[in-house]
């Protein structure tokens, strides 16, 4: 009988090719989410394999806060025109247009945190009832604990102190009507792996990944980009 | 300076890294060797030492 041995990336590739399946199998409206980087490029990647020759069965969403490198948005977009992929845009701006948050202030102002509100608010306007990422335990000690299906209530909060349990394969995905589920297929890559796998299956990435010439410049530790949207001192 | 990104967020809040590496090999070099963490340069997660528990308990990513 011939040996039947995945390699570490295979068997990574097959547990999140099976996550994938299931939240398709479980829920009514996924959606997966979509920043342009490389997390969620390998899941979308991923994605596709999981459903070929068919078309992936769920849209991508972005949730844009229009601060991003304009080599993100040209990625994203070509990426989407060559794949056929169904992008919704969930705009930080409209939000803060809309007034549902402020901006923040003062040199360190971000837009990062405002995006929970836009988030949420698509997942509601759509009726998503599972949003995937391509968060991993390996990127922060919060993403650490997180199961592969993480329930969140009403508000779209999440309690780490109320959670499912996870045995072997088995993913339990019921909820109430109004809750959703944020499911994270990749929770086991590290660093590696992604860079790794992008390698073995020649996937594109953006070339801001790629050393390159750029005017920068550091504050408290940090090596920032100079920007329209930073405000140097 | 050259730099290139390990994490892409919005611009206002990741940070790059002074590297040369120009292509997936060298990526996959460098990161073997550092001693600094993937997202060491996300000014998001340095707010406080539970700022990524806060942001995904009000529901962020």
């Amino acid at each position: 009988m011939k040996n039947y041995n995945l390699s570490h990336l295979e068997e990574l590739e097959s547990e999140s090719i099976y996550v994938i399946r299931e939240v398709a199998a479980q829920f009514e409206r996924p959606v997966l989410l979509f920043s342009g980087g490389k997390d969620s490029i390998v899941c979308y990647h991923l994605a596709r394999k999981a459903f070929y020759p068919s078309s992936v069965p769920f849209p991508l969403m972005h949730v844009d806060t229009g601060h991003n490198f304009d080599e993100l948005y040209q990625f994203r977009d070509q990426l989407m025109k060559d794949t056929n992929g169904r992008l919704i845009i969930a705009s930080v701006q409209n939000s803060i247009d809309k007034g549902k948050v402020v901006e923040e202030k003062g040199i360190n102002a971000s837009r990062n945190k405002l995006q929970t509100t836009t988030l949420l608010d698509a997942i509601e306007e759509n009726k998503f009832d599972c949003a995937m990422g391509g968060a991993r335990r390996d990127e922060e000690k919060a993403r650490a604990k997180e199961r592969f299906f993480s329930h969140r209530d009403d508000f779209g909060q999440w309690d780490p102190k109320n959670q499912r349990p996870e045995l072997w394969n088995i993913f339990n995905g019921k909820k109430h009507f109004g809750e959703h589920f944020r499911v994270f297929p990749i929770s086991n890559w590290t660093e590696m792996d992604v860079w790794q796998y992008i390698k073995k299956e020649n996937i594109a990435i953006p070339t801001l990944y790629l050393s390159h010439n750029r005017d920068c410049f550091e504050r408290d530790g940090v090596i920032m980009a100079k920007t329209d949207f930073v405000q140097t001192k | 300076m050259q730099v290139r990104f390990r994490t892409i967020g919005d611009a206002t809040c990741t940070g790059a890294v002074l590297s040369s590496a120009k292509n997936i090999d060298e990526i996959i070099q460098e990161v073997s060797a550092t001693r600094i963490t993937e997202r060491g340069g996300r000014s998001d997660d340095k707010r406080s030492e539970a700022a990524m528990e806060d942001r995904k308990k009000e529901g962020y990513f």
